[in-house]
């Protein structure tokens, strides 16, 4: 099978900041990978050094087979970038936006026409194709973005951080938009800093931290290698810390400050382990639950740290169905 | 999604002609569908050209011409340099907003994007000016020359502009924000002072008459006035005004070929 990406020993110094730090990791084609991490992992700058926007100081990176610092003109003409931002005009109708992207692929005249219009009705932008962008919502140049990196009809699409900062509805549709194309067969790569992001999107996870690969498989992979229930635990904030203590060395607060989780081998008898620990102590328990674990635990333990999904919690419902339903099945509740 | 027409991979790589045309062209289309921008540069010329001519004019002896007129070619040429410098502003906002990103991932030609940049800038340069020779004519100045003179004048600041636009994109790209680049457009002005653009230089303090003397912008200006009012200032001069024409193209020259490689550099680098 050929290769969407293969990197060996990717490193990028930046002044004495290590953005990349030895980053291993070979990818085959035909599917979406998703490169997750939290911020400062080097998400970034592996996307922009795969864009061929900056050189790697060391090791090697192969893009669809081809070598980034020996032709990156070549890997030009298989990508399509979308940043972080939407690199839109906005004194431009988004046809012409995507017109002027089409003939810069080097489409002529009338292909770059037909690409716009095709790309326009991809996205469900037909009925605003003809308008200002800067009279778009932000979903909708976010869309067009998204619109602009594809009428040259990349091999391979990449996305940075491609719904950051948008709304859940925004968010859902370009998630729609996203799968619809891998659907088609064009790979794609994206950052995201968004568990159920990956979870929804993405056949292989990548995650990144400190510029280096921690770990990468599918989304159950990564869940039945940490493989390990996990008790969840509420308690008053004051007594946080002396509860973690107190629930053993596994013990973690996430990032809000608001709930333990502690990795268990043998399910129901470790949950009554911690009640009673946190009874002994003298601490008292407003909720404990056993759950499966999620991907949010596979990147606690494999990092240390939590990543900052708490964002997009509350919109958990409407279309995150995948990891979000399920593990509100899962979910096992005792009261103590 | 099957009504859908898949879209066919392009074939070639776009030329560099098509390339420049295309990234010229958007910039254009993006200064006409925002007119505020040209009216503002215009407004800003011709409210600096009345002061001088009004308010600090009177102040000013010129030997040969009016001051009027010997102020409009100098105002004409210095003012492609603060018309640049909102060139210079928009380059910034367009990296910052990841459309140089964008540009950089196709499979296009670095130089032929700055190029087409250039174009469209010096454009804009070179119609302000021209608006504001046309006031210019309204306050007091006439040529003396004639229409091949006037003509050669208008290609020489054509060439002006093209070399400053280089330089301006180069400023916008490693000024890193809009505000960076605003603040770093206003060197123009004592580039502009220390020049023959608003007073003979030989009224100056020897070490500045010395630096205003080779500077780029003093042979710029002094083709611009040699062309358009002829013998009545050329015979107080020094040197003849072919040492001028060239002169200025020769600085034309040095600045394509350090600006553009830094331009194509800074682009590139980030």
């Amino acid at each position: 099978m050929d290769s969407m990406i293969e990197a060996q020993g990717l490193t990028k110094h930046f002044g004495d900041v290590e953005a990349l730090a030895g980053l291993d990791l070979a990818v085959p084609s035909g599917q979406v990978l998703a490169i997750l991490g939290p911020n400062g992992a080097g998400k970034t700058t592996f996307i922009r050094t795969i864009a061929t926007l900056i050189q790697p100081t060391s090791g090697s990176l192969k893009v669809q087979g081809i070598d980034v610092v020996e032709r990156p003109k070549q890997v030009r003409r298989v990508i399509g970038l979308a940043g972080q931002y939407a690199a839109v005009e906005g004194a431009m109708t988004g046809r012409e936006n995507l017109r002027m992207i089409a003939r810069l692929f080097g489409h002529d005249r009338k292909a770059a026409g037909r690409a716009a219009d095709s790309v326009l009705e991809q996205l469900g932008l037909e009925d605003a194709g003809d308008r200002l962008v800067r009279t778009y919502s932000g979903g909708m140049q976010r869309r067009l973005d998204l619109g602009a990196s594809l009428v040259g009809a990349p091999r391979l699409l990449l996305l940075d951080e491609p719904t950051t900062g948008l709304d859940p509805r925004s968010r859902n549709e370009l998630w729609v938009a996203i799968e619809n194309l891998a659907a088609r067969g064009t790979d794609v790569l994206l950052t995201t800093q968004y568990l159920d992001e990956a979870d929804r999107l993405a056949d292989t996870i990548a995650i990144i931290d400190h510029g280096k690969l921690v770990d990468s498989g599918t989304s159950n992979e990564l869940k039945s290698r940490l493989g390990r229930d996990v008790v969840d635990v509420k308690v008053a904030d004051a007594d946080i810390e002396r509860a973690a203590a107190a629930l053993g060395p596994e013990a973690s607060i996430d990032a809000d400050h608001a709930r333990i989780a502690v990795p268990v081998t043998t399910g129901a008898e470790d949950l009554v382990t911690a009640v009673q620990a946190l009874g002994a102590a003298g601490i008292t328990v407003d909720d404990i639950a056993l759950r499966r674990p999620t991907l949010d635990d596979v990147f606690l333990s494999l990092t240390g740290h939590t990543t900052e999904w708490k964002a997009f919690d509350e919109s958990d419902g409407d279309g995150t169905d995948g990891d979000g339903a399920a593990k509100k099945r899962d979910k096992r509740k005792a009261r103590a | 999604m099957t009504g859908i027409t898949a879209i066919s991979a392009p074939t070639h790589t776009p030329g560099r002609v098509t390339t420049a045309l295309t990234v010229g062209g958007r910039t254009t289309l993006k200064l006409l569908r925002t007119p505020q921008v040209f009216g503002i540069a215009v407004v800003q010329s011709i409210v600096f050209l009345l002061m001088f001519r009004y308010v600090l004019g009177g102040a000013i002896g010129v030997s040969g011409v009016t001051y009027a007129e010997f102020l409009v070619p100098g105002f004409v040429v210095s003012g492609l340099l603060f018309t640049g410098g909102g060139s210079a502003v928009a380059v910034a906002e367009d990296a910052a907003s990841g459309q140089y990103d964008r540009l950089r991932s196709l499979p296009i030609s670095d130089r032929a994007v700055l190029a087409g940049r250039a174009m469209a800038d010096a454009a804009l340069m070179v119609l302000v000016g021209l608006v504001t020779l046309g006031v210019g004519f309204i306050i007091g100045f006439h040529a003396h020359c004639s229409a091949l003179e006037f003509v050669a004048a208008l290609g020489l600041l054509v060439v002006y502009a093209l070399c400053f636009a280089f330089v301006f994109i180069f400023l916008g790209l490693v000024s890193g924000s809009a505000q960076a680049a605003q603040g770093l457009s206003i060197l123009a002005v004592p580039f502009s002072f220390i020049s023959s653009a608003f007073v003979p230089i030989a009224t100056m303090p020897s070490a500045v008459e010395a630096f205003a003397k080779v500077q780029p912008l003093t042979f710029m200006v002094n083709s611009w006035r040699g062309l358009l009012l002829g013998d009545a200032v050329t015979k107080a001069w020094d040197h003849s005004l072919s040492y001028y024409i060239v002169g200025s193209l020769l600085w034309s020259l040095v600045i394509i070929v350090v600006f553009t490689p830094l331009a194509v550099w800074s682009y590139r680098r980030k």
